[in-house]
């Protein structure tokens, strides 16, 4: 019941601003709809507390003789988790969306929000691979439309296509796990995921994101930047990631989890090196994700479902958190430091279960995760002390109104995720690793506080170094991949100019006589 | 009153006297009304039951003899009197967004009569000979007028020509096959002459060349309505003769020739797909790919599900056939060719035709949300339990179908820098491919609609469907 209230206040509100836009009322009415809408919203998934876990059926496919599956959702707590981030999200963008006035004012963009989380939380909820694959393709089809819509240059364009392939790719894995399933005689549900089906999964959420292999689709995006373009990245990563949590522990198999771990671990180190000492926050966004979501990967191939999601609903809060900050107060920026104390993984805080289970070869991979744990949290702190697009006090009265309230949700519901609701919550954690962790911090803070080293004045040529040597090698890459295609469609025309030619009917024949004798000498 | 009458005499009368109708405009709202109607009448008052209307006990008779041959479309064909008539009605009103309604409904009408009238004769070899007049009848459709005759158009004459005598005589021999059904010699040559006959028919590989070659030189609007009437009228002839004959239905073997026949064509045309650059080959090779798709679900151990399968392929394909052809013939008017090089660019001024355009090419790829998904993923898993191997392959096809969508998109989107998004699609244009696009994603997420007409599916056929 609650669920649905969600759904039906989400599409509400969206309808309403369209409604607004139509008739031409003022901008201020929309927003109004917008944050109302956003905000119970919010409020309505703490509220599936009260009624965890539930199932729905929004459409039975029938004939059962051929549809093994429905689409099924199943509000559980993990879904809660991811919910309420992407709830939490997209509050935050709408309430801070005043601080961003100077550049955009755009109903659509919150109308768009607001239904892209209605997506979002159709796939968080997903009860079967159908549903999610389902709800990942509606979610990219509308990040492309978005994306394309938003671009003016033919690269972009090219970006959003090539984006939109890769992770079209990453569903066909997905699928192709159902498949695998349906040929052992099972019906595909996560929680009968096989070693055999599993992998294709972790490949599919791999893919998605960046991580496995590490690729990097949208280098600079300039048209998409805070607002929906934060809505848009992190929902996209958080519905993916939240395939993780579901997956029963057996579902990869251990021959693979070596080779896998040493992948996941170089895009961890990547993304977090990048992401320490981007130039900004925005332009370091991909890596964030990429480095987050090789966490999450890596505490699923140690077996821990919660400390992936710990990873996931990071990855969701505190993105937001420091992509949305855009007009500066110091006394936030404060609040907002300590804050990060919840990303070390102390316990009791949000990513406390973030290091349970155990590596297989710990001597080699705790390191390289602990230091892109590291640099991720680093990284997180020092953008925030970054002169940022605005300050706070020069916003208008109503604007430093309600500015604050969506940073304070985004904070709100990192504290309430991490002692309440979901398995991982209110737990002690592998309090070594917070204690090294710790003091890490602690020792990174009194020397950039003796050195003062991450000035960012000289911060972005260390990475446009690095970025450009990965970028190199993808491009380089793609061009041999291009290449190979180039030569296989010649090869392929050639066969095309001959049946299609002069004598294509005799070899048209020919292959058909041909194709029977071989067939008849079985 | 007659069934064949009704569904088979009245179109081909109808067809005629639009042919002499001067306003194009009234061509398509009267041959659609009239499609329309006989999928109504279909669906209303089946042959052999009755209705009341206004007081008076309504009731059509399934048989009418002519010339000594008895012609029956029974309670049975309902579906595909339903099906045949409403995809008729589709593609005759889409003429109002893609012109040239006197060139598609008239010959249109008459080659949908025709087909049926090809279901309903008895005996039913006769079938061979009317699709051969079908498709003398298509050529005015596929025809250019006032330019030399493509080699495509020549090459669909003869290839769809080749399959009549090797039907006709497989009849020939199936007679003797009826009387002394012991003689295994004999059956053996029926069953190959039976195989290249419907080969030729369903243009399956490597059979398949006049295909591309006619999409890529003549309207595409008539290669789609071509391309979805004559593989199902096809398909559903061949299921007759399966149904028929005790020997072709119990051979062990017809399930492996189905599958590998189909897998071959669906992996050749997904692979040749792939390699495109021009927006008509890529539509002809989906198109050869989705009747491979029939044949597949035909393979299958199950035959109820491999004939629910089959049928239901029907709806989704041609509404994204429709939404397709009508989006190509849109963006056809704006460029010398169909050739990537000339369509860079395009989606910015008509986003509508290229949204119609890489959706309707995704949703035939099986990409999920949209029409074909469920069913082909049905498809795909029921393939998998009986052969790993030909999922895996259906799989690299899938990818080939993508790969070509997606060079579609790249190449519509790839504008100069500082394009403005402008929507130069007038109201019916965005009328039909708003409601097809509506259509997909409502047939991608409810497939449950099919239902009532895949459980009228065992009527149709005595032993199939059961």
């Amino acid at each position: 019941m609650y669920v649905i209230i969600t759904f039906i206040l989400l599409f509400l509100a969206a309808a309403i601003i369209l409604g607004l836009r139509l008739s031409r009322i003022s901008v201020s009415y929309s927003w109004l709809a917008a944050a109302l809408g956003a905000l119970f919203c919010w409020i309505s998934i703490l509220i599936w507390q009260l009624d965890l876990p539930r199932h729905f059926s929004p459409s039975i496919w029938a004939p059962a003789s051929l549809f093994n599956s429905s689409p099924d959702l199943l509000a559980e707590p993990y879904a809660w988790l991811y919910a309420v981030c992407l709830a939490a999200l997209a509050a935050a963008v709408i309430f801070t969306s005043p601080a961003r006035t100077s550049t955009t004012v755009n109903p659509a963009a919150w109308a768009g929000t607001l239904a892209l989380t209605g997506l979002g939380l159709l796939a968080v909820l997903a009860d079967n691979p159908l549903t999610l694959v389902l709800g990942w393709t509606a979610i990219d089809l509308t990040e492309f439309m978005n994306t394309l819509r938003a671009s003016d240059s033919p690269s972009l364009s090219e970006r959003a296509v090539i984006s939109f392939a890769i992770r079209a790719a990453g569903t066909a894995f997905a699928l192709y796990a159902s498949v695998l399933s349906a040929a052992n005689g099972q019906t595909f549900l996560f929680e009968k995921a096989t070693a055999q089906t599993g992998v294709f999964l972790l490949l599919a959420v791999g893919l998605r994101l960046g991580v496995l292999p590490l690729h990097l689709t949208y280098r600079s995006e300039p048209v998409l930047r805070r607002g929906f373009g934060t809505v848009l990245r992190l929902l996209t990563a958080a519905t993916s990631l939240v395939l993780l949590a579901r997956l029963p522990v057996s579902s990869i198999n251990p021959a693979y989890i070596p080779y896998l771990l040493i992948f996941v671990g170089l895009a961890a180190l990547y993304g977090g090196w990048q992401w320490l000492f981007a130039s900004d926050e925005l332009n370091g966004r991909p890596y964030w994700i990429i480095g987050m979501s090789a966490l999450s990967l890596a505490a699923n191939l140690r077996g821990s479902s919660s400390g992936s999601a710990a990873w996931g609903a990071a990855l969701v809060l505190f993105g937001g958190i420091s992509f949305l900050y855009s007009a500066r107060y110091i006394w936030f920026t404060r609040v907002l430091t300590g804050l990060g104390i919840l990303l070390l993984a102390l316990p009791f805080s949000l990513t406390a279960t973030g290091w349970s289970g155990d590596f297989m070869w710990p001597y080699l991979f705790w390191p390289v995760f602990l230091a892109a744990h590291f640099m991720l949290a680093a990284g997180y702190v020092r953008h925030l002390w970054q002169p940022g697009e605005s300050q706070y006090l020069e916003l208008p009265t109503w604007a430093q109104g309600v500015y604050p309230i969506g940073l304070a949700i985004l904070v709100i519901t990192a504290i309430a995720a991490s002692v309440w609701g979901w398995a991982g919550a209110l737990k002690l954690g592998t309090w070594m690793i917070s204690a090294i962790l710790s003091v890490l911090c602690l020792l990174a803070w009194l020397a950039v506080w003796r050195f003062r080293q991450f000035a960012p004045a000289e911060s972005p040529r260390l990475p446009s170094v690095q970025r450009s040597r990965l970028v190199d090698l993808l491009e380089f890459l793609a061009r041999f991949l291009w290449g190979v295609y180039r030569l296989s469609g010649n090869l392929f025309n050639l066969g095309n100019s001959l049946l299609e030619g002069d004598g294509g009917l005799l070899w048209t024949l020919l292959l058909l006589v041909l194709f029977i004798i071989i067939y008849r000498g079985r | 009153m007659s069934a064949p009458i009704v569904w088979i005499a009245v179109p081909l009368v109808l067809a005629v006297i639009l042919l002499w109708l001067p306003d194009e405009r009234w061509i398509t709202f009267l041959g659609t009304v009239i499609s329309l109607s006989l999928a109504g009448l279909a669906y209303w008052l089946p042959p052999d039951s009755a209705q009341r209307l206004f007081g008076l006990s309504l009731r059509i008779d399934s048989n009418f003899a002519f010339s000594g041959r008895n012609i029956s479309l029974t309670a049975a064909d309902q579906v595909i009197l339903i099906i045949v008539y409403g995809i008729g009605a589709f593609w005759f009103f889409g003429t109002l967004a893609t012109g040239s309604a006197k060139r598609i409904i008239p010959p249109g009408l008459a080659i949908i009569a025709l087909l049926v009238a090809s279901l309903a004769v008895q005996p039913f070899l006769y079938a061979a000979l009317l699709i051969e007049i079908a498709v003398l009848l298509s050529i005015p459709m596929l025809a250019e007028a006032g330019q030399k005759t493509g080699r495509g158009l020549l090459r669909f004459l003869i290839y769809q020509s080749f399959a009549m005598p090797f039907i006709l005589f497989a009849g020939f021999l199936l007679s003797g096959i009826e009387a002394g059904p012991a003689d295994i010699a004999l059956i053996s040559q029926a069953a190959i002459l039976l195989g290249l006959g419907f080969a030729f028919l369903l243009s399956t590989f490597p059979l398949f060349t006049w295909v591309p070659m006619l999409a890529s030189e003549t309207l595409p609007y008539a290669v789609g309505f071509i391309m979805i009437i004559f593989p199902t009228f096809s398909l559903v002839f061949g299921l007759n003769f399966i149904d028929r004959y005790s020997w072709l239905r119990d051979s062990a073997d017809l399930a492996n020739i189905l599958r590998l026949i189909g897998i071959l064509t669906l992996v050749s045309a997904g692979i040749w797909a792939a390699f495109q650059r021009q927006l008509g080959r890529i539509f002809a090779y989906t198109a050869v790919a989705e009747t491979s798709l029939s044949l597949l679900a035909m393979s299958l151990p199950d035959r109820q599900a491999g004939l629910q399968i089959a049928f239901y392929l029907l709806v989704p394909r041609a509404l994204a056939y429709g939404v397709w052809t009508v989006s190509i013939t849109i963006l056809k008017r704006q460029a010398p060719d169909l050739k990537f090089t000339s369509l860079q660019g395009l989606a910015r001024k008509f986003p509508l035709a290229s949204a119609g355009l890489v959706l309707s090419n995704l949703a035939l790829s099986g990409i999920p949300l949209l029409a074909s998904f469920p069913v082909r993923q049905a498809l795909w898993e029921k393939l998998a339990a009986q052969s790993p191997s030909t999922a895996l392959w259906f799989g690299l096809a899938t990818l080939g179908l993508w790969a070509a969508s997606l060079r579609t998109l790249a190449i519509l989107t790839m504008a100069p820098e500082h394009t403005l998004w402008e929507v130069n699609e007038n109201w019916s244009q965005r009328l039909l491919i708003g409601t097809g696009l509506v259509g997909l994603l409502f047939l991608g997420l409810y497939p449950q609609w099919a239902q009532p007409f895949l459980a009228n599916l065992p009527l149709m056929f005595t032993h199939l469907g059961k």
